[in-house]
């Protein structure tokens, strides 16, 4: 199947309709996101319409999931692309995947810390309440785009839930949005666990029933 | 051996008992599993950390056994399979305390998880290294390789199960006591030349259900006609628990006379009853572990809510296989309390 296949019977829709992207079965998310627009005009979608405008949430679909964009007030003239619809469904607080690293700057300015990670990528980490405490919020940017967005704490971080999920939620909750993983494994984080939903490209850590941190990569 | 309790402690109370010679059949579904090649499932990817986790699937595996215990990560195993989907209460009841052995066609070694009251069969049934086919569920896979849960088993030379099953729903005929349906015998029937006579309990325990409705049309779905009859619960300090029941009973009494009522402790070897005018004992043996892992249908709408009927949620196994001292022994080891 070729990529494009999964998106074929979609890309023809046009807003206010809603879009359901990611066919469950038989697309992984890596042929369904395709490339990511790069750099700072990545975040333009057709003709103005930006991709920080479109929001989406995830939501399962037998095995997997689909990400489900709703509708926009002021829909663009043209067909919106679906590698571009589906970053609706990567949004953390007021950032998406993809976005330049100018969006980190405007919005929360200069990174509290920075920290190398592998493949030359940079850990951006911004306390959100107060220093050296959580929560706190990390983008991980890679030649100038961000490529994975995590939030971390035991309580909810204003304005940086995911899919209805918010930090310190209990399991149940997140079993409610997301069904159960079909991943666990041990967190580097003591007496805490990884929920991974593979290949979709978020999962959770978990520490005595409760929502910890919560991640989304770049789909590879 | 319960087949040597069964055949001492009941032949020295119910006179002249005679096993008859069908042996029962299972409401194990063999069918639900699908062959499969363990040296395939050892080549499938591995995460290199945690487990991936999927929907339980039934698998059949030809192996060769290798050991009979092994230590391994239990509570790994019901986490998974709860995230797999399993029901947690299903989980619950699942009694597995190690793992076994087994080498495939290729030579390859892997542990496997096994239900307690399949690994208490296997020392007496299949020799270490002799082929076994087993019937498992594939619940997640580890770095070390896939996790499979034994359900059952079956060897070359033992009666094939699912063609014993399937020859019983061929012929369609009745179990000899009544008490079951066309396709399915719950248990084993003992005959005796005269009615009235006592039925001693085969271990300690207490009464859970009494059946004095000789005319009970269906006292589990789809298995009826068991006529009056007493399910006592077997409990076992390492927590082990099994219930066992006589039905066709006559009289429900005690060696006094004295009607049994739920409630009633009992001690192994009391009478708890009398043979019917049947003169057949119909007795069946049911370990609390989930068997197929899949509750009868309509089991919880019809009796989720009635504790004396918990025993029915189980299913029963063949009493001349089941070893309650191995069963009751496993883990911390243990008496009936």
């Amino acid at each position: 199947m070729k990529s494009n296949d999964c998106f074929a019977p979609h890309t023809s829709f046009r807003w206010p309709v809603a879009v359901l992207l990611l066919a469950s079965l038989g697309c992984s998310p890596q042929r369904a996101y395709g490339q990511s627009a790069g750099g700072a005009g990545g975040n333009t979608i057709n003709k103005g319409t930006k991709a920080s405008d479109l929001r989406g949430e995830w939501l399962r679909a037998g095995p997997g999931f689909v990400c489900k964009v709703g509708p926009v007030a002021k829909p663009p003239p043209d067909p919106i692309k679906p590698d571009l619809l589906a970053r609706a469904c990567l949004h953390m607080g007021p950032f998406v995947i993809g976005d330049s690293v100018q969006a980190l700057k405007t919005a929360l300015g200069t990174p509290h810390r920075t920290l190398p990670q592998p493949n030359g990528a940079l850990a951006w980490l911004y306390f959100l309440e107060q220093e050296n405490r959580h929560p706190y919020f990390v983008a991980i940017v890679s030649k100038d785009r961000i490529v994975a967005l995590q939030v971390t704490g035991t309580v909810a971080a204003k304005g940086y839930s995911f899919n209805h999920v918010d930090l310190g939620v209990t399991t149940n909750t997140l079993v409610q949005h997301f069904g159960q993983p079909n991943h666990l494994e041990p967190s580097e984080e003591k007496d805490t666990e990884l929920w991974a939903y593979r290949p979709w490209p978020f999962s959770f850590e978990v520490r005595e029933g409760r929502v910890t941190s919560i991640r989304i990569n770049e789909p590879n | 051996m319960w087949s040597r309790v069964i055949g001492c402690r009941l032949a020295g109370v119910v006179a002249a008992v005679v096993l008859f010679g069908a042996l029962p059949t299972w409401s194990f579904d063999y069918a639900r599993y699908q062959a499969a090649d363990l040296d395939e499932l050892l080549a499938q990817p591995r995460p290199a950390k945690g487990v991936d986790i999927y929907p339980a699937r039934p698998l059949r595996l030809d192996v060769t056994l290798v050991s009979y215990a092994e230590n391994c990560p239990t509570a790994l195993l019901k986490k998974t399979m709860i995230t797999a989907g399993v029901a947690k209460e299903l989980v619950d009841g699942l009694q597995v305390l190690g793992c076994i052995k087994v080498r495939s066609a290729k030579g390859r070694e892997l542990r496997i998880f096994v239900q307690d009251v399949v690994s208490s069969f296997l020392p007496r049934e299949v020799p270490l290294g002799s082929p076994v086919t087993f019937f498992a569920i594939h619940v997640f896979t580890a770095p070390e390789g896939p996790g499979l849960l034994v359900n059952e088993f079956s060897t070359e030379a033992g009666n094939d199960p699912a063609k014993a099953s399937s020859d019983q729903r061929t012929t369609g005929t009745e179990p000899p006591c009544g008490c079951g349906a066309p396709d399915f015998h719950p248990g084993i029937d003992m005959s005796n030349d005269r009615g009235g006579s006592p039925v001693q309990a085969v271990d300690d325990g207490v009464v859970v259900k009494v059946e004095e409705d000789e005319q009970a049309a269906v006292d589990v779905p789809d298995i009826g006609r068991c006529g009056r009859y007493v399910v006592v619960r077997h409990s076992y300090s390492n927590g082990h628990v099994a219930f066992s029941r006589y039905a066709q009973l006559g009289r429900i009494v005690d060696a006094g006379g004295r009607p049994i009522a739920p409630g009633t402790r009992i001690r192994k070897t009391d009478k708890i009853g009398e043979v019917g005018s049947g003169k057949i004992l119909h007795f069946e043996l049911r370990p609390v572990v989930p068997g197929a892992l899949e509750p009868v249908a309509g089991w919880t709408t019809r009796y989720g809510a009635d504790p004396a009927m918990e025993w029915s949620r189980y299913q029963p196994v063949n009493p001349r296989n089941f070893d309650p001292d191995t069963f009751g022994k496993i883990g911390t080891g243990g008496s009936p309390k």
